[in-house]
């Protein structure tokens, strides 16, 4: 036997080519393999999408066929948003497309995008030139000067004189104040603007500790009663987080500033880092102050601030809050106990952190700009879609209570109404008071504007910089905010990452464009 | 003497295992933190911090999720469908790879090896995968896209060629006599030989295919797609992200869903983990003999 195999074994030497080929044949099997699956998916997929959109748009069908739109060619708008799909969104969106159809002849494909990868995945995708029509951007998020800047959305200072209900849905100082080099790139989700900043406390404690919310002119006077109401109720927290931009900003105003730089309208010279400001450093003293006396969760390190357990386990005294008309009711919805809200600041003027912290923009890859605008005209004037998009379905979601006010019907539909249209159409939910959009544009039209308004700032050539400088903020306000560690240590180490970072460069080429910008309005 | 000496390694055992001890406490202390989070009370955590031994048992989290586990149920089921169809292609597609790699008499082996070690140094970057992905292929929203990226890994197709080599060129040649051809030399032979090291790399395979997120955040918008890990990042960041731009923005922003509390994410983490830690036991055997196959011997 052993010796035959060794023998035998010589023919394989002598006709090489077909081992080899076969070799050739395993390995280009595997890739093709690879590529054949690919390309069964392609198909399943192709099949599998449209099924999912007819069951939402087939019922419209019958609806459809008289619009005043109905002579324009039907077309599908993609649409990018920052949120996780709502519970019963299919119906929802069913619904708001039946709307859209009748009205502008074109369906919606709502791309619900997870808030933590909403960045990224925009920047993939602009980056990618996919095409999709609308997008919600903002300051803070998926960043619209940025973007606007690199050409990612379409200039609508044209498409806008064609949808006039669409312009006169807000004042021109919000036109004015999304302009990016000049031009209008995104429209503002209306709503509040301005209002001051404040704290919430719980109704109860107030009033079995007979405190008056009246005597406290300052953050710093809260101090006493923190430490009166924790003797009292050792199991509360005081406060969930540090709040140290409310002393500085109490006691002389939030400063204008471009980049988080602080700019002095009378000289026009860009000073300190709002974080490493003096000002800033008072605030932070007396968080260590509520550090050490215990006024903050264990956990304050790590916590994430929006987590709401403390709320419902009915275990937290005070919170930070934007001091809104229709507040308190908004948050006893919130929050399920009643809340008194103080203001402890003065009303905050219109910044452009404010004018652009929700928009819809267009995307520059839109084969139907025309269409997506009228779809923004829409969304922005017609209640009917709006509240559809943000409360969902009559029945379902929601319950008519009164001539323009709803009951929702708990764990059903809902969309944050900030990101999808002009929040003044929103129908009035649960107990806020039928006053509260009026007082809200009423604090909006009385609201100063930010005098650095008109200015944006090109970020190109301190990109990095600014990476690094947010880099260091990042690292060291939530120490700082929240008293973690000895303030004045903090700062040090702080202020020197900053220099680090390039800060001064920062300050310089900042000034050098504020400096052209005020050549320019002289 | 022979008693003094024995006394001296007894002693030596002992730092050892001191030392390991300690190190294995290390990698079990964190795991268990997470457990015990898990079953604390929420409201214990924000007043004394986290601590090893839950001070009141709650298993709230737990009856939360379980109360309505489509989701949770749904993840699972597209972790398993991905892992398993990912993990049984890339066993065939790399051991294929490899044994054709491994045989000498492959002409083009040392440029197709060259060609799949650049892949390991250079890629084309993010965005041109992107664009590969959904806008040639159009794998979009579809599990292909999941799966096709997990058997793309180059490393184990060279471990498994050193362990391939390692294969008697006679036995493959016996196996020619007898009539087998190439693929049922690969099949019948190669394979069966091959167990522990393909033991090895499909647990290790496994477990990067159990813990891949990355590219259903890149492809996937259909949450009824989500994998298990990317469910749980997407509920841990979108907690993190929600309170971003809170206390700073001028506008107030109220979030429409309600948030995990602490606990509750741990128990996730608990729910994620557990199946793995459970599987890798019944491994173990041949993965402490598949890593000691792939390496020359003397």
């Amino acid at each position: 036997m052993r010796t035959s195999k060794s023998k035998t074994s010589k023919p394989r030497t002598s006709k090489p080519g077909t081992s080899k080929q076969t070799m050739g044949a395993i390995l280009a099997g595997t890739m093709l393999g690879a590529a054949l699956l690919a390309g069964c998916q392609n198909k399943n997929d192709g099949a599998s999408a449209p099924s999912s959109s007819d069951s939402a748009s087939g019922s419209a069908a019958a609806t459809a066929s008289a619009g005043s739109a109905a002579d324009l060619p039907e077309v599908e708008l993609v649409w990018y948003l920052r949120g996780s799909k709502p519970k019963n969104a299919d119906s929802v969106i069913a619904r708001a497309n039946e709307i859209t159809r009748e009205k502008i002849h074109a369906t919606v494909d709502y791309r619900f995008v997870e808030p933590g990868d909403y960045d990224q995945k925009m920047q993939l995708i602009m980056g990618a030139g996919e095409p999709f029509d609308l997008v919600w951007t903002s300051s803070w998020s998926n960043n619209y000067v940025a973007n606007a800047t690199k050409g990612a959305y379409l200039a609508l200072d044209d498409y806008l004189d064609a949808v006039p209900k669409l312009k006169e849905s807000m004042p021109d100082k919000i036109w004015n104040g999304v302009k990016v080099n000049g031009s209008i790139y995104g429209v503002n989700n209306y709503q509040i603007l301005g209002g001051p900043h404040g704290m919430s406390f719980r109704k109860d404690i107030v009033e079995k500790y007979n405190i008056d919310l009246d005597s406290i002119k300052s953050v710093k006077d809260l101090t006493p009663i923190f430490e009166q109401v924790k003797a009292g109720e050792p199991d509360m927290v005081m406060v969930k987080y540090g709040v140290p931009a409310l002393l500085p900003y109490g006691e002389s105003g939030v400063p204008p500033k471009v980049e988080d730089f602080i700019v002095d309208t009378n000289t026009w010279q860009v000073g300190s880092y709002l974080y490493a400001d003096d000002s800033m450093v008072e605030g932070y003293k007396l968080m260590r102050e509520w550090y050490q006396k215990g006024f903050f969760p264990k956990n304050v390190a790590t916590a994430a601030e929006a987590d709401q357990s403390l709320e419902q386990a009915g275990k937290l005294f005070a919170q930070f809050e934007v001091a809104k008309p229709g507040a308190e009711e908004e948050l006893a919805l919130k929050y399920g106990y009643d809340v008194v809200v103080k203001p402890l600041t003065d009303p905050l003027f219109i910044t452009k952190a404010a004018l652009t912290s929700t928009l819809n923009a267009v995307s520059r890859t839109s084969a139907n700009p025309e269409r997506a605008l009228m779809f923004l005209e829409l969304i922005n004037t017609d209640k009917e879609l709006y509240n559809t998009l943000v409360f969902g379905l009559e029945g379902q979601d929601y319950t008519m209570t009164g001539d323009n006010r709803i009951e929702k019907i708990p764990d059903t539909y809902q969309f944050d109404a900030w990101e999808l249209g002009n929040q003044f159409n929103a129908y009035f939910n649960g107990t806020q008071p039928d006053s509260v959009w009026e007082d809200t544009k009423a604090i909006n039209d009385a609201a100063e504007v930010d005098p650095m308004l008109d200015f944006s700032a090109d970020l190109t050539p301190i990109q990095n910089e600014l990476t690094q400088i947010k880099a260091a903020q990042k690292e060291f306000y939530v120490i700082l905010k929240n008293g973690l560690a000895d303030p004045e240590e903090a700062m040090k180490n702080f202020e020197n990452k900053l220099a680090q970072s390039g800060e001064e460069k920062v300050r310089t080429e900042l000034q050098k464009q504020i400096d052209a910008w005020r050549s320019t309005v002289k | 003497m022979a008693v003094r000496s024995k006394r001296k390694i007894a002693v030596g055992e002992w730092v050892v295992h001191a030392y390991l001890a300690v190190v294995s406490l290390l990698f079990i202390l964190p795991l268990w933190a997470v457990i015990s989070i898990s079953i604390s009370d929420e409201v214990d955590i924000t007043k004394y911090g986290f601590s090893l031994i839950p001070r009141n048992l709650d298993f709230t989290s737990y009856r939360y999720i379980f109360e309505s586990p489509a989701t949770i149920l749904n993840a699972y089921k597209v972790t398993i469908i991905v892992s398993g169809a990912a993990l049984v292609l890339y066993l065939l597609v790399s051991s294929m790879a490899a044994y054709a790699l491994s045989r000498s008499n492959f002409k083009y082996g040392k440029a197709i090896s060259f060609y799949l070690f650049f892949t390991m140094l250079f890629n084309g970057g993010l965005v041109p995968y992107y664009i590969l992905m959904n806008q040639y292929l159009h794998l979009r929203n579809s599990y292909l896209a999941l799966i096709l990226p997990l058997i793309g890994n180059v490393w184990y197709i060279f471990i498994m060629r050193t362990n391939f080599r390692q294969i008697p060129d006679a036995i493959v040649e016996s196996a020619k006599i007898d009539g087998a051809g190439e693929l049922q030399i690969y099949y019948k032979i190669i394979l069966p030989l091959s167990k522990p090291v393909l033991a090895t790399v499909g647990l290790l395979q496994l477990l990067a295919n159990w813990n891949a997120w990355f590219q259903a955040m890149l492809f996937i918008d259909k949450s009824e797609l989500y994998p298990l890990q990317y469910l749980l990042q997407t509920i841990l960041r979108n907690a993190q992200e929600l309170s971003r731009g809170f206390e700073n923005s001028m506008v107030s922003f109220t979030a429409s869903q309600p948030l995990p509390t602490e606990s509750m994410r741990m128990a996730m983490a608990v729910i994620a983990t557990g199946p793995m830690l459970l599987i890798f036991p019944f491994f173990q055997k041949y993965f402490v003999k598949g890593l000691t196959v792939g390496s020359v011997k003397g």
